[in-house]
């Protein structure tokens, strides 16, 4: 992915969050070379979070953490 | 009767060795789900044949990589899996279980386990694809592998590392000869997989019971995936078939791999390729379906002393439509293997069982690894036997025979008769070698042709029962001395005496009324 | 008176007395001598001869008779023989041939007790394997049911705080994947 062209990050959150925490997420995002971002909010995830960065998917989500138990039960 | 703490105990362990990491993975888009082809956008760095891994815990298998979508086949959930999905890539490319612990079993084309026992231990794994051994890395084939079969094992020998192609209509005992040449290799130390692709599992029930009740599924793992799988688990069955093969190779082992069969392999390739919207080429099989069969019978070899000196003889079976060898698959696999096994179902309906055609089989490296003493006996066989057949055509024109040529007719008759065999019963090299003799003896004429079975098989039972010396004196790898030929045709004349009597000096019913009369009349002048 | 007269004169003279003469008396011995040489060669030899050959073949005939009846004895020996012989094979044959379907008798019940003992394992495997699979029906329904407990508690409980720790966990980590 070539840096000049815009990036778009897709962020997903399962509640608002706090301004430090969205500021972290924006630097992660950014040392990913991405430039912009948008947000989501999905209660369906529980928690934690998800990025998405072109192909790349970044999946912290309390949701994903309860599939894989039940799946490797 | 069942464990309540142990399901507790369980659920904890496998709690606690579940791994909750939070991965970065790359992901695409389903864009299309259907027909059990998926089409993905983004996952650019995928590569072929790799393997995917598709929300819900999913298999799928990339095939086509385009610029802007990637085409995969579902090896499972094709149901389940819909638009919107994501798909992450793996890194891996399709891998089947391998191991010591897949023997007696019946698995899938990844190596789960489908016969209703015990889950098969985590163990070693081998990628389904694999290059074929090297033109260094192989030996010339030396060894035969005896299938017990008379007919085969006379006139079309099979060596270990062989590929021989089975091919024939529906219904002619293609299976019959490969679940033959399984149950013969007990006690011989070949390790048999039997991958069964597209068939019917009533069949496939049969066949297991059939090596569960003659104990080969000892040496015998069964791959399978039947008629009612998914089209891309038909397809890779052959290669994870091939790779546990591999497996046992590379440990020096010889294997024996029965395909079963090719020609619903390339169907299933087809409807992948299709579905896929390759570009098809004749009978509407895509461009590399040469490709498909040849790199998979190359991995067939018999390995140099230095890898251990392991085998895969590969059995490929090939159906044929109204006994069409010139469509397409058979052309293919006939000119990728080393040989073939013809089965006519003409031969199959007139009584000949196994319905091997002598003329159209052949088996082009078996001839040099086949046992001395067979070689030495079977050498004219081929040739009386085409002899037989000719003269048997030519005689449906006329009548008049002179007594040459019903020597003739009637010893091949009774050779014929000799090499049919019935199902399961497996003759031992010994056996074969007696059999041989007889039937190419002098003392065949004494044996009324409607008797030849009934004698054959009450002579081996004789000569083990009475004469085992004799029996065992038999050097399979040494030529047939002519003392104990002599010995042997004794055995056999002495049982033609206890078994047939003097009616089997009479002129048989095949005569001419004339020819029968006159020759019962000279005799008495002649004493 | 009479017969004493005769008698005298043939007594003085026989051949007188009976009209004979010395010369006819010569005659007829010649006669007679040639009478015998030549009934001898005519009938005599031929007879002889005849006989002779009857008395040969009486003698062939016999002599015939003798072989025959040797023959005959023979034959009533060899075929005695035969008999025992052809006895003593059908007891051996039978021997041998019981001996085979004994064989054939043992590994036939082999073969059905293998199968037998086959399908009892067969049997107890798929027992034990369908104890396994209601075993692992019930792990899954468990593990069904414990996420969606902890889902709907997750729901409810889940505080921002929380919430931030887990992101910022999460963060963290993918940081260091990339360093490293």
């Amino acid at each position: 992915m070539k840096s000049s062209e815009k990036v778009t990050a897709k962020v997903t959150l399962a509640m608002r969050a706090e301004e430090d925490t969205l500021h972290k997420i924006a630097e992660f995002v950014e040392s990913r070379g991405c430039n912009n971002i948008r947000y989501t909010i999905d209660p369906a995830i529980l928690g934690g979070v998800i990025i998405q960065i072109g192909d790349t998917i970044y999946d912290g989500s309390v949701r994903t953490r309860l599939e894989t138990v039940r799946r490797s039960v | 009767m069942i464990d309540v703490n142990a399901i507790g105990n369980d659920i904890r362990d496998k709690i606690a060795r579940a791994r909750v990491s939070i991965d970065e993975r790359v992901c695409g888009k389903i864009v299309y789900s259907g027909d059990g082809v998926i089409r993905i956008s983004g996952l650019h760095d995928v590569k072929y044949n790799e393997l995917l891994e598709v929300h819900g815990g999913y298999r799928a298998l990339a095939l086509n990589l385009e610029e802007s979508s990637v085409g995969a086949v579902l090896l499972s959930g094709s149901e389940e899996v819909r638009y919107g999905d994501l798909v992450y890539s793996t890194g891996e490319t399709v891998h089947m279980r391998v191991g010591e612990a897949l023997l007696g079993r019946v698995v899938d084309p990844l190596g789960q386990a489908l016969d209703g026992m015990e889950e098969i231990a985590a163990g070693e794994t081998r990628p389904i694809e694999f290059p074929a051994p090297s033109i260094m890395d192989r030996d010339k084939v030396n060894k035969p592998l005896q299938t017990g079969i008379l007919a085969i094992d006379s006139m079309i020998p099979i060596g270990r590392g062989q590929r021989e192609l089975i091919i024939g209509d529906r219904q002619t005992g293609k299976t019959a000869i490969a679940v033959d040449t399984i149950l013969n290799q007990k006690n011989e130390d070949v390790i048999c997989i039997y991958v069964s692709i597209g068939q019917k599992a009533s069949s496939l029930a049969k066949i297991l019971q059939t090596l569960r009740n003659a104990g080969a599924m000892e040496y015998t793992c069964v791959v399978c995936a039947t008629a009612d799988d998914a089209v891309p688990l038909q397809y890779i069955a052959p290669y994870s078939g091939c790779a546990l093969a591999e497996y046992f190779m590379y440990k020096g082992k010889d294997v024996l791999i029965v395909y079963d069969d090719l020609s619903k392999h390339a169907v299933a390739y087809r409807t992948m390729s299709l579905l896929l919207k390759r570009p098809s080429g004749r009978e509407a099989y895509p461009g590399d379906v040469f490709y498909l069969h040849s790199r998979l019978l190359e991995r067939a070899a018999k390995l140099s002393p230095a890898l251990g000196g392991g085998s895969i003889t590969a059995l490929p079976i090939v159906e044929t439509l109204a006994g069409d060898i010139s469509a397409y698959i058979p052309t293919n696999v006939i000119s990728i293997t080393d040989g073939q096994i013809y089965l006519e179902s003409e031969l199959f309906n007139s009584g000949v069982r196994p319905a091997v055609n002598v003329g159209l089989s052949v088996s082009r490296v078996g001839g040099s690894a086949q046992r001395a003493a067979i070689r030495q006996i079977s050498g004219q066989l081929r040739v009386n036997l085409a002899q037989y057949r000719e003269l048997a055509i030519f005689v449906q024109f006329g009548s008049d025979l002179d007594a040459e040529t019903q020597k003739t007719l009637s010893r091949g008759v009774k050779m014929t008769d000799t090499l049919k065999q019935p199902q399961y019963l497996n003759y031992s090299v010994r056996d074969m070698i007696v059999l041989l003799l007889v039937s190419e003896s002098d003392l065949i004429d004494k044996i009324p042709p409607k008797k030849v079975t009934a004698y054959n098989a009450g002579l081996l039972d004789y000569m083990r029962a009475n004469h085992a010396d004799v029996f065992e004196a038999i050097d399979p790898d040494k030529k047939v001395s002519e003392e104990l030929r002599q010995k042997i045709l004794a055995v056999a004349d002495e049982y033609v005496s206890c078994s047939i009597g003097d009616d089997g000096a009479e002129p048989h019913v095949d005569l001419p009324v004339g020819a029968a009369e006159e020759a019962g009349a000279a005799a008495p002048e002649a004493e | 008176m009479v017969i004493d007269l005769i008698g005298r004169q043939l007594l003085a003279n026989p051949f007188d007395a009976l009209g004979l003469e010395w010369q006819s008396i010569v005659l007829h011995l010649f006669n007679l001598v040639v009478l015998t040489v030549g009934l001898y060669f005519l009938l005599f030899k031929p007879v002889k001869k005849m006989i002779r050959q009857r008395q040969e073949k009486v003698r062939k005939i016999e002599k015939d008779n003798a072989a025959l009846s040797e023959e005959v004895r023979q034959m009533k020996e060899s075929t005695e023989k035969v008999l025992s012989d052809a006895k003593k094979e059908a007891a051996s044959i039978q021997e041998n041939a019981v001996r085979a379907a004994n064989q054939k008798a043992d590994d036939i019940l082999a073969r059905a007790r293998d199968q037998a003992k086959n399908m009892i394992e067969q049997t107890e495997r798929s027992l034990g394997e369908e104890k396994r699979n209601l075993q692992k029906e019930i792990e899954r329904q468990i593990a069904d049911v414990s996420v969606l407990v902890a889902e709907k508690v997750i729901e409810k409980s889940i505080s921002p705080e929380d919430n931030k720790k887990l992101i910022e966990d999460s963060l963290a980590e993918w940081n260091s994947h990339e360093k490293q």
